[in-house]
């Protein structure tokens, strides 16, 4: 029995001294969330880090759905990671704690920065996101519908657009003309088509009742009563891509998160200029990824020296070369492959949208709760129990309430 | 002379020593449970009735006192008043069918049957899948486009139905995917029960000359209380705190049609990012569930009927 011990006891310092021999800590984390492939695109540049300056950043992924509870859980435990994924949403909420980035890159080199009350960026821009319009061209074309293509000096306005959707209905083989994506922001882009800003005063005057935003929700609006697009969206969040990929719907709208998503669609498809207004406003919104440092992380200025890091022009395009998506380093070439020309048609749309109109969407994001009000209101038109006018006025009153 | 036992035996063998082991030694038991409810269970309720009375974003922010301000909001806040409202309709709807359902399965299978352990397993099956399947498979067969449902409709020559696109088919649908996913689970409880009942006391009711509804009445029905009461409360409960189902199922919609208190409490903390609100919300409707839940109670030891 002793012997016994004395070999278990022998056995398990072993283990303790070969485990602490061995081990590997990192130096510091970085928190990411993934929408596709980037996490292992980004694991393979921490190691390239390592291999260069002998630093040990460890990345663990957290679903998008608790990621900012699980931010905000870590900060208060005393165990903040010292380099964070944002979204101009997480920036926000979380501004107060996250560290400026004075002098760590050059701002006149990226494009979607946002900025702390200092004006101190807060994050380094990654990759931008932009809204965009897809249509099932082998639909389009065998139900004699006419679409503009990227390059066309007249785009089409909402009128023409629904005109032309409208011959889907009678086509044989179309489920339902087209499909939105739930998010209501999907829908904002249209007020800047519309020509108007959302905010005169930010937080205080807005324009959403105008008669601009007003025609905007009531095209979004009859599309959901007249059956143009589908409202399957409101039980299942992720149907609208769901129903575009069973080649029966024309069009949807969404953003080029998905065009990768879409390379295996056994039917042709295209991404194609989104309609104006009357006065030929063109607009996307524009979203986007940054990468960020953490207060009270105790790493905070070797975090600051990865940010540098990231972006050197090299490795910022590696990033988005490998994922691949569309680059927020002003003159970036990126490598998209097969779906170059749905890129370059969400940079088109990008490259069209009135700087005006992407700061006025950049206030907006500063509104806590603003996304599910704004899904609040489309769900609303989808519902078709309130105005047009009715549902503005109450999402305005909502936006400034959350801001006072 | 004889010799007197030591004073460690007479102690132990005194009276007072028995009393104290009766009744210390039970709690040791219920010690370890009592610590991981208190810690995971009681301590983060405590500590969200304190938010509760503060304005915290729950985001590395750092509760700040309020009094009563989310209290004085919640009552003003349609969305959930709606939500409330809402769920006490569920509550109403669902309880009486899960009920009787769970009640009538127990007592067909109680009866001789063949196969008693297949039937059984079948009606329990569904209780053996998680409420996230059970709101996808339900979903699949039900959504408007691309449903089972209106696949076999179509088939048969049909005109299609709007179905989880109707707020009254989707909600009614609630009550039907939430009976068949729990009655099997309330079925096993109402068949234990069943089967403790004494075969005398049926044999005194038969040689009194009452027929197979007057035993059913006077006999089963009665003896059944206790898990009636049970079922009653349990069920209510898990009606009450109902959220993952529904989100798999509808996510609330069409048009907010399905979305009941739970899952407003979670939009206000994780969407709105108002933790202090919805922590008042979460204090509100736990006050609810208790007051049911006791009424509940006192009525059955009282002797009137659940």
């Amino acid at each position: 029995m002793k012997k016994f011990l004395v070999l278990s006891l022998t056995l398990f310092t072993a283990f303790v001294v070969a485990a602490c021999g061995t081990s590997d800590r990192p130096d510091f984390q970085m928190m990411w969330f993934s929408d596709g492939t980037e996490g292992q695109v980004m694991r393979e540049l921490l190691e390239r880090y390592r291999d260069e300056t002998g630093v040990y950043i460890e990345l663990f992924e957290i679903g998008w759905d608790v990621y900012e509870t699980r931010l905000g859980t870590m900060i208060d435990g005393g165990e903040a990671p010292a380099l964070v994924r944002t979204t101009e949403g997480v920036m926000n909420n979380f501004k107060d704690l996250l560290i400026e980035l004075d002098d760590v890159f050059d701002t006149t080199a990226y494009t979607n920065i946002f900025y702390s009350a200092n004006n101190l960026p807060l994050g380094l821009p990654m990759d931008v996101t932009a809204n965009g319009l897809f249509v099932n061209t082998d639909i389009l074309d065998r139900c004699g519908v006419e679409y503009p293509v990227r390059g066309d000096e007249d785009i089409w306005t909402w009128d023409e657009f629904t005109t032309e959707m409208d011959k889907l209905r009678d086509c044989d083989d179309v489920s339902v003309p087209g499909v939105f994506d739930f998010q209501g922001h999907r829908f904002m882009a249209m007020i800047y088509q519309q020509g108007v800003k959302i905010w005169n005063e930010p937080f205080t005057d807005s324009n959403l009742t105008s008669p601009e935003a007003v025609q905007a929700l009531t095209i979004l609006h009859d599309f959901y009563q007249n059956g143009m697009i589908s409202k399957e969206v409101f039980v299942s969040g992720g149907a609208a891509a769901e129903m575009f990929q069973t080649g029966t719907v024309g069009f949807h709208m969404s953003g080029n998160w998905r065009v990768s998503g879409y390379g295996d669609n056994d039917f042709e498809w295209a991404v194609i200029p989104m309609p104006t207004g009357p006065e030929g406003h063109r607009a996307t919104l524009l979203g986007g990824k940054a990468m960020s440092a953490v207060q009270g992380s105790g790493n905070e200025q070797a975090a600051k020296d990865f940010i540098a890091w990231l972006a050197e022009p090299a490795n910022h395009d590696e990033f988005n070369n490998f994922v691949p998506f569309l680059s927020a380093r002003i003159g970036a070439e990126i490598d998209f492959g097969e779906f170059q020309e749905a890129y370059s048609m969400f940079q088109d749309e990008i490259n069209a949208t009135d700087p005006a109109f992407v700061s006025d969407w950049l206030t907006q994001t500063q509104i806590p709760g603003m996304y599910p009000m704004i899904n609040l209101m489309t769900d609303r038109a989808a519902e078709g129990v309130m105005t047009p006018l009715e549902i503005l006025e109450a999402l305005e009153a909502s936006l400034i309430a959350a801001m006072e | 002379m004889t010799d007197s036992p030591p004073v460690k035996q007479r102690r132990r063998d005194s009276y007072k020593y028995y009393i104290l082991k009766q009744k210390i030694v039970p709690y040791m038991f219920l010690l370890p449970n009592l610590l991981i409810f208190g810690l995971f269970i009681i301590t983060p309720a405590i500590i969200g009735i304190y938010f509760s009375f503060t304005l915290f974003r729950g985001l590395g922010d750092t509760p700040v006192f309020n009094g009563l301000d989310n209290y004085r909001t919640l009552f003003g806040d349609q969305g959930f008043r709606d939500a409330m409202r809402n769920t006490i309709f569920l509550v109403a709807a669902t309880l009486p069918i899960v009920f009787f359902s769970s009640l009538m399965l127990a007592l067909l299978l109680a009866q001789p049957l063949r196969a008693k352990a297949f039937w059984r397993a079948t009606y329990y099956w569904p209780v053996m899948i998680s409420f996230i399947v059970v709101g996808l498979i339900w979903q699949w067969i039900l959504r408007d486009s691309r449903g089972l449902l209106n696949g076999l409709v179509v088939t048969l020559g049909f005109e299609r139905l709007q179905t989880l696109l109707n707020p009254r088919f989707a909600w009614w649908s609630v009550v039907f995917v939430f009976t068949w996913s729990r009655a099997g689970y309330y079925m096993i409880m109402f068949l234990a029960a069943l089967l403790s009942v004494p075969v005398s006391l049926y044999e005194a009711a038969e040689i009194d000359g009452a027929n197979r509804l007057q035993r059913f009445l006077y006999v089963t029905y009665p003896v059944l209380k206790p898990a009636r009461t049970m079922v009653f409360i349990l069920a209510a409960m898990e009606i009450f705190k109902i959220y993952p189902l529904v989100v798999s199922f509808t996510a609330g919609g069409p048009f907010r049609a399905t979305v009941f208190t739970v899952q407003y409490i979670y939009e206000t903390a994780f969407q709105y990012r108002q933790v202090g609100l919805a922590s008042a919300m979460s204090v509100i409707m736990i006050l609810f569930v208790m007051v049911f839940s006791g009424v509940n109670m006192y009525l059955a030891k009282r002797g009137g009927e659940v």
